[in-house]
């Protein structure tokens, strides 16, 4: 995965709508039960959310609803999939109620149908795949109704915000375009009232320049922006029911915290019932009213949030749970003597300043700025940070994918700046690289066998040596040996991603630069394959550079942490006190962002950051 | 931009030179130019010969030959032909002329119906009608075009003008035709099969009356359209062009389109005697008045979307007047072929235009030009077409399949909206960036074409030259060309920051 | 997602030549997926048959051929008026003597088609080996190497692709065709490599961002091991489709040609060729036009064909999904079956 070019236009509103929703929410816990999506409530400080001349109303769907009215009556809705030649099950029996006002989870890993299920409801199923069952929205029965009829149920009743928004928004036409076209087609609104409401929309979701932005197109607008003005567009017409389908997974996490306070500030000013997919526990914690767990298509248990969070009953969800990192769980068992203090060092940067080389269009860009670090043998020290902070550019300079451009990089005792290239290539037998997607760094038309054995056969070991050492490392990641024939696609992520550390293993590396490893993970095979990198970590002792952006899995692992922000460090040391006494306040915003498992803990830090 | 384009634009000057010295170096080895005149037996050979050596500097190597032409070329001057003395601009000016029409025509009609069909198939995947497509257009690839145009000359030449001269359809082939016309519309149409069976039904049976009355009242002989065909047409492509721009439920832009077509029949009798006194200008003229009378109407129903009935009443407009213009066309019809030089045999095969006819009027030689377009163009549509349907069908399958439509259609828009303004709009992004290198590479000649159907187009220049060697006007063929396609290049490149904003160039 | 079998446990050592399953190779899955597709396996069986007729017939080189007569025959009875003698009889049909006819000097029609789709054939298969061979190369280097290499090098293919295909291979099949087909087909392959090249280069540019290519970098191998070891099978897919619809088109095009007069000429025989020098009979001898171009068409078009469908079989994202008809006809049998239980 190469590190995108620094964005254009950085999130402006970055720091103060989370004070502002913040403070928002406790003034309005109370008129809550009243609140509609125009009407402003006395007495309240809200940033110029709505305007009040001129704008037309529009009285959509969940204006007709009240506050705990049932929203969504599914009932025994199964989906399936029509692939070479038989019905493969995404769904059985699925039954649930989302009532107007509350937020309800379904949480599951992939394939768990938590998607399909949804999409069923309104008609966007692919194809080949096709519904049976009843999903009754507002009494009206949805399921069976042919695709005439749908239309004009999707966007006046319900609205949907999807995960991608880069590529969710047609490139071609603008944002606001893309706004008044839904107005224009369900409402009566003349051009000039519907720009009026989409302008109003893009204020209400908190993006700056409501005007401006307007006539941007997508890909002008950052990340964060893109899935506001997706959430603008969903809410155009008042629906009563709204799918977020994984709306922050790919976000960063302060842009993913921003969101999450849009969404959790919607909820209380909009009537409708708020149907909320992810896999992300943490997200859930934080939203949510009612969860409902799914696994292989099937309903493993549903209850309220608190409830499901406490006093787990089903064996799933317990497994879910307790897969799921938390942040500062682990701290009271680290052990800062772990790693002697004068063990060699291999890894270190002094004033590192690495330049990212032109790709077509986008210019050169210095994407790390001067750092400095230092990693001993047998240490795990851990790069964190957002993308465009430079971790990754970090790691690939320490494997001499990329040059040093400034300053000093010594690894494993040799300098990698201008390095010769038989030096490297000696080198290259002493460190290695486990990769963030397992899909894309095995070479899909090698057997996996090939792929592990791949380093040891440019090392120049003869065939039996390699065969032996394959096996080897097959047991060590806990893959079966008769695996070694099969290709990456008839494998599980998890498993890709235990030969992807295999293969880094394979010549016995003294330092190992991990980059995502786990991120295009699952949570509980993300739990699997960092215990196993953990043991073997520890049985080994090599040095490893952990680069990743997810706190909470840094802090399970790692001796040390290094938070970087724009190519340089902010702040580093031991974990136990970046976590619990973080003096930077990037770092702070960074901790405070990452949702926590736990609703209890979530309430207390809300409660705490607007104190 | 503009460096942008300047940059291209001088890549592109090396690129030509470089081809053009390729080139020359080829056509110049390609064979001997005085092939002729050393097994000729004139007495004053060894002259001719020494005259023509020094005309084309054949003495000089062609590795510095090149420069000579290079020189001349700079100047305008592109040097002669060394048989008949005329000058290769000409010549080049010609030829491109015979070319631009033949090509021009074809490709517009292989275009917008490889378009439409690629939609309808994309739209329809995997269903009876895309796969009869597919296969159809994988057997128009694999056509040789020189078969195809020999069995044009025989069918549709001789075969049509003999029907012509006893233009009586039988029974048996009514049927079938109108059975093949309900099968294919039923398939193009989606749905459920009852709809699809009556609607193919209802096609079927129509053609099969149409054609049959037409062959009942001779019309094969006099055509013509008359008022009321003109206004059955009419209100049909109205309600087609209302449905694919705004909806049926646009009432303004719909009372517009009818307007239009109540105008255009209104004005048939007029246009009559319009009609007689039109040239090629004034016909032109008329049909921009036309559309811009569809645009006014638009404009005056009024109400906000102004701009969308506007739109729609200009392309009625120009259909109507189409109309108007082909009805009149059919009625001269009867005198074309009664003229001698035709006598009764219209579809020519060769060249195009009868010489004698030259100084007939505006009717008579369009429907002349006409007639001798008819087959050298259905020859090259049927080619270009395959290509252009896959082309659209890939693209249009792809963009079908991406994330945005699926957000378009979870926003409630109807389908409609989402293949035309979501789907087709992306589709047609590379599509138009593939339009001008495919035209430009096509005014190089349609080469076989031109050569069966006996056209002095580039094509025929080019097979000419190059079996007399004729290193000149190779070389001017060879550079028109070239320029062309890096023109093309270069437009699309330009066509394709135009339509997509993401790659805006940063100036 | 396949889900597998939890694994042994560490330390448990099966015997290495024990149970080592076989993976699904991309071969395998391809080759299935290929087969699946009706047409192109049609055509592929088509072809075949075409083929083994076609050499067969009338021999290649020194060794002969079953058919009676030779290319350059001329027997001097006209049977029939020189008209094809084949014929249907119940269900299958009778050969007689002449079953495409004779020519005007009384030549055997089907010997000399026969000969000339040899020729064709033999043409388009040296094209297309060459052509694919430099495209490959050249289009591997550009795009793995992009920056300087690969603007020379694209500035050499806009070279060749500003002269229109025909233009150049009339010149020099002018030039060289009339004598050696062999080597028109190579000078052929020489011209018509760019578009493969392009291809092959917008393949490389996407698959040298891929992880693996930097894994192995790191591993430590070289360029040309990456070039050519991991990424050219990863692109095999773009090659192997468009070296058959290149084929296909150079089948075309050198009919075209020799029917222009540029490029297989008397007394070669090529199927273009035949088609030129029959042209102007047509009227009074249509079967002499009619058989080269009936052939050319199924060597174009079931080149096409199979190149169709290894296209879908190598795309990963094609679903061959049924018929509507056959979809909804499974989806009423479903509910049926679970009304029934």
């Amino acid at each position: 995965m190469t590190p995108r070019a620094p964005k254009k236009k950085p999130d402006a509103v970055a720091g103060s709508s989370a004070t502002d929703s913040n403070a928002h929410e406790v003034t309005t816990a109370s008129a809550a039960a009243e609140s509609t999506a125009i009407e402003a409530i006395p007495g309240e400080v809200t940033p110029d959310a709505v305007p009040e001349m001129g704008v037309v109303p529009v009285i959509g769907a969940s204006h007709a609803v009240e506050i705990g009215e049932v929203v969504l009556d599914v009932e025994g809705l199964d989906v399936d999939f029509y692939v070479d030649g038989i019905w493969v099950p995404a769904a059985i029996d699925v039954s649930y109620q989302v009532k107007a006002g509350e937020v309800v989870a379904i949480v599951g890993e992939s394939g768990s149908g938590k998607t399909q299920s949804s999409m069923s409801i309104i008609g966007l199923l692919p194809r080949n795949g096709r519904a049976s069952g009843s999903a009754k929205l507002r009494g009206r029965e949805l399921v069976g109704l042919p695709q005439r009829k749908l239309t004009s149920v999707r966007g006046p009743e319900v609205g949907v915000i999807f995960q991608e928004p880069m590529t969710a928004m047609n490139p071609v036409l603008t944002v606001g375009f893309q706004i008044v076209e839904v107005l224009r087609e369900h409402t009566g609104l003349r051009q000039e009232d519907a720009k009026l409401r989409a302008i109003e929309l893009l204020r209400l979701v908190e993006i700056p320049e409501p005007e401006r932005r307007f006539d941007a197109y997508p890909h002008q607008l950052s990340g964060g922006q893109r899935q506001r003005a997706m959430i603008a567009q969903a809410l155009a017409c008042d629906p009563a029911l709204l799918f977020a389908d994984e709306p922050t997974t790919a976000l960063d996490v302060t842009v993913q915290a921003e969101i999450l306070n849009l969404i959790r500030d919607l909820k209380t000013r909009i009537n409708a019932g708020i149907v909320l997919i992810t896999h992300d526990m943490g997200v859930v914690a934080d939203m949510s009213d009612r969860i409902i767990v799914m696994k292989d298509g099937r309903i493993v248990e549903e209850g309220a949030s608190a409830d499901i969070f406490t006093k787990p009953q089903h064996e799933y969800t317990k497994a879910l749970l307790s897969a799921v990192p938390h942040l500062g769980s682990t701290l009271a068992t680290k052990d800062v003597n772990r790693v002697p203090k004068d063990a060699p060092l291999v890894f270190e940067a002094k004033g590192l300043v690495i330049d990212y080389p032109k790709q077509g269009r986008t210019p050169a860009f210095r994407a790390v700025k001067g750092i400095d670090l230092a990693i001993r043998e047998g240490e795990i020290v851990s790069l964190v940070g957002e993308s465009g902070s430079g971790k990754t550019t970090v790691g690939r300079a320490a494997v001499g994918l990329l040059p040093v451009a400034e300053g000093e990089l010594t690894v494993v005792g040799e300098s990698m700046k201008d390095i010769a290239k038989d030096t490297l290539a000696e080198l290259r037998k002493k460190f290695s690289i486990v990769f963030q997607d397992p899909g894309s760094s095995l070479n899909p038309r090698w057997p996996i066998g090939q792929s592990i054995a791949e380093p040891m056969q440019l090392a120049g070991w003869d065939k039996d040596r390699r065969t032996a050492r394959v096996s080897e490392l097959m047991d060590q990641v806990e893959l079966p040996r008769n695996f070694r024939n099969r290709y990456p696609h008839e494998l599980s992520g998890g498993q890709r991603q235990r030969v992807g550390i295999a293969r880094a293993l394979a010549l016995e590396p003294t330092l190992l630069i991990a980059d995502e490893p786990t991120s295009a993970l699952d949570v509980s095979v993300q739990a699997r394959v960092l215990e196993i990198f953990t043991d073997l970590q520890r049985k080994l002792g090599f040095g490893c550079l952990f680069v990743s952006h997810d706190l909470a899995v840094v802090e399970q692992l790692s001796d040390r942490i290094a938070v970087m922000k724009d190519g340089l460090i902010v702040e580093q040391g031991p974990t136990a006190q970046i976590i619990s006494n973080p003096t930077d306040p990037y770092t702070q915003r960074l901790i405070a962002a990452v949702p926590v498992p736990d609703p209890a803990e979530q309430e207390r830090r809300r409660a705490a950051a607007t104190a | 931009m503009l460096r942008f384009i300047t940059r291209r634009m001088l890549t592109a000057v090396g690129v030509l030179f470089a081809a053009t010295y390729l080139f020359f170096i080829l056509a110049a080895n390609a064979g001997d130019p005085l092939e002729d005149l050393r097994a000729s037996s004139q007495p004053n050979r060894d002259e001719l010969i020494a005259t023509r050596t020094a005309e084309l500097h054949l003495d000089v190597n062609p590795f510095i030959r090149y420069f000579y032409w290079l020189a001349a070329a700079l100047q305008g001057d592109l040097g002669q032909d060394y048989r008949t003395g005329q000058d290769v601009t000409t010549m080049v000016g010609d030829a491109m002329g015979q070319t631009i029409k033949l090509v021009g025509f074809a490709s517009v009609a292989a275009i917008v119906l490889g378009v439409l069909i690629g939609i309808i198939s994309a739209l329809r995947q995997y269903s009876g009608f895309d796969y009869g497509i597919t296969l159809m257009t994988f057997l128009l690839y694999s056509l040789p075009s020189f078969w195809v145009a020999v069995l044009l000359k025989q069918w549709g030449a001789i075969g049509f003008n003999d029907f012509l001269a006893d233009p009586v359809i039988p029974p048996i082939s009514l049927i079938i035709i109108g059975a093949v016309m309900g099968i294919v519309i039923g398939a193009a149409l989606g749905g459920e099969w009852k709809r699809r069976l009556m609607f193919g039904g209802i096609a079927g049976v129509l053609t099969a009356g149409i054609l049959g009355i037409m062959s009942a009242t001779g019309w094969f002989t006099d055509p013509g359209l008359g008022p009321v065909v003109i206004l059955a047409l009419g209100l049909g492509v109205a309600f087609v062009i209302v449905f694919l721009t705004t909806g049926l439920n646009n009432r303004k832009a719909l009372y517009t389109a009818l307007t239009v077509v109540a105008v255009g029949v209104a004005a048939y009798f007029p246009m009559q005697q319009a009609f007689l006194y039109t040239g090629g200008p004034a016909a032109i003229a008329t049909l921009l008045g036309f559309i811009a009378a569809g645009i006014g109407v638009g404009l005056l129903f009024g109400g906000q979307d102004r701009k969308l009935s506007a739109r729609a009443g200009g392309i009625v407009g120009g259909f109507m007047y189409a109309f108007l213009w082909l009805d009149f066309l059919m009625s001269q019809w009867e005198t074309y072929t009664n003229t001698s030089a035709v006598n009764g045999r219209p579809i020519a095969t060769v060249g195009s235009s009868t010489p004698e006819l030259s100084g007939s009027g505006y009717w008579i030689t369009t429907i002349d030009s006409f007639t001798h377009m008819v087959l050298p163009i259905s020859a090259l549509i049927l080619i270009s077409l395959a290509s252009y349907t896959r082309y659209m069908r890939g693209s249009m399958l792809e963009v079908m399949n991406l994330d945005y439509v699926r957000t378009a259609r979870a926003k409630g828009m109807p389908e409609r909206t989402v293949v035309m303004r979501h789907g087709f709009r992306n589709a047609l992004i590379p599509i138009a960036t593939l339009i001008p290198l495919d035209l430009a590479a096509l005014f190089g000649g349609a080469i076989i074409t031109e050569t069966v159907f006996g056209w002095n187009g580039m094509g025929r220049l080019f097979v000419d030259a190059l079996k007399t060697v004729n290193v000149n006007v190779l070389m001017g063929y060879f550079l028109v060309t070239g320029i062309l396609l890096l023109i093309g290049t270069i437009i699309a490149d330009v066509l394709y920051v135009i339509l997509d904003p993401r790659i805006r160039v940063e100036s | 997602m396949t889900s597998t079998n939890p694994n042994p446990g560490p330390g448990v050592a099966l015997t290495l030549a024990a149970n080592e399953t076989q993976g699904l190779s991309l071969g395998k899955i391809v080759w299935s997926r290929f087969v699946r597709h009706k047409a192109a396996m049609i055509s592929a069986i088509v072809l075949t048959v075409t083929v083994i007729v076609v050499l067969s017939s009338i021999g290649v080189g020194p060794i002969p051929g079953w058919w009676m007569w030779t290319p350059t025959d001329i027997d001097p009875t006209i049977v029939n008026g020189g008209k094809p003698t084949l014929a249907w009889e119940g269900l299958w049909f009778t050969l007689g003597d002449h079953p495409f006819g004779q020519d005007q000097i009384g030549r055997d029609v089907f010997a000399r088609t026969m000969r000339g789709a040899q020729v064709s054939l033999m043409v388009m298969v040296i094209m297309g080996i060459i052509a694919t061979v430099v495209g490959v190369l050249v289009g591997a280097i550009a795009g793995f190497y992009r920056g300087r290499t690969d603007n020379v090098l694209m500035r050499i293919t806009e070279v060749f692709i500003a002269i229109p295909a025909i233009v150049v291979t009339a010149v020099i099949g002018n030039k060289f065709g009339a004598d050696n087909p062999a080597l028109f087909g190579i000078v052929l392959g020489l011209l018509l490599w760019p578009g493969l090249a392009r291809l092959v280069r917008a393949d490389y540019l996407t698959l040298r961002e891929r992880e693996f290519v930097d894994a192995a970098r790191v591993a430590g191998a070289n360029d040309r091991t990456i070039m050519f070891g991991h990424i050219l099978p990863n692109a095999i897919g773009v090659v192997i489709v468009n070296a058959t619809l290149l084929m296909a088109t150079a089948t075309i095009l050198e009919a075209a040609l020799s029917f222009l007069g540029f490029g297989i000429q008397p007394p070669n025989v090529s199927l273009g060729q035949l088609i030129n020098e029959y042209q102007t009979s047509f009227s009074t001898r249509p079967w002499l036009f009619w058989w080269p171009g009936f052939f050319i068409i199924v060597f174009a078009l079931t080149i096409n064909l199979i190149g169709d469908g290894l296209r879908d079989a190598f795309d990963p994202r094609q679903r061959r999904i049924p018929k509507t008809k056959e979809f909804k006809k499974q989806a009423v049998a479903k509910v049926e079956t679970e009304v029934a239980e």
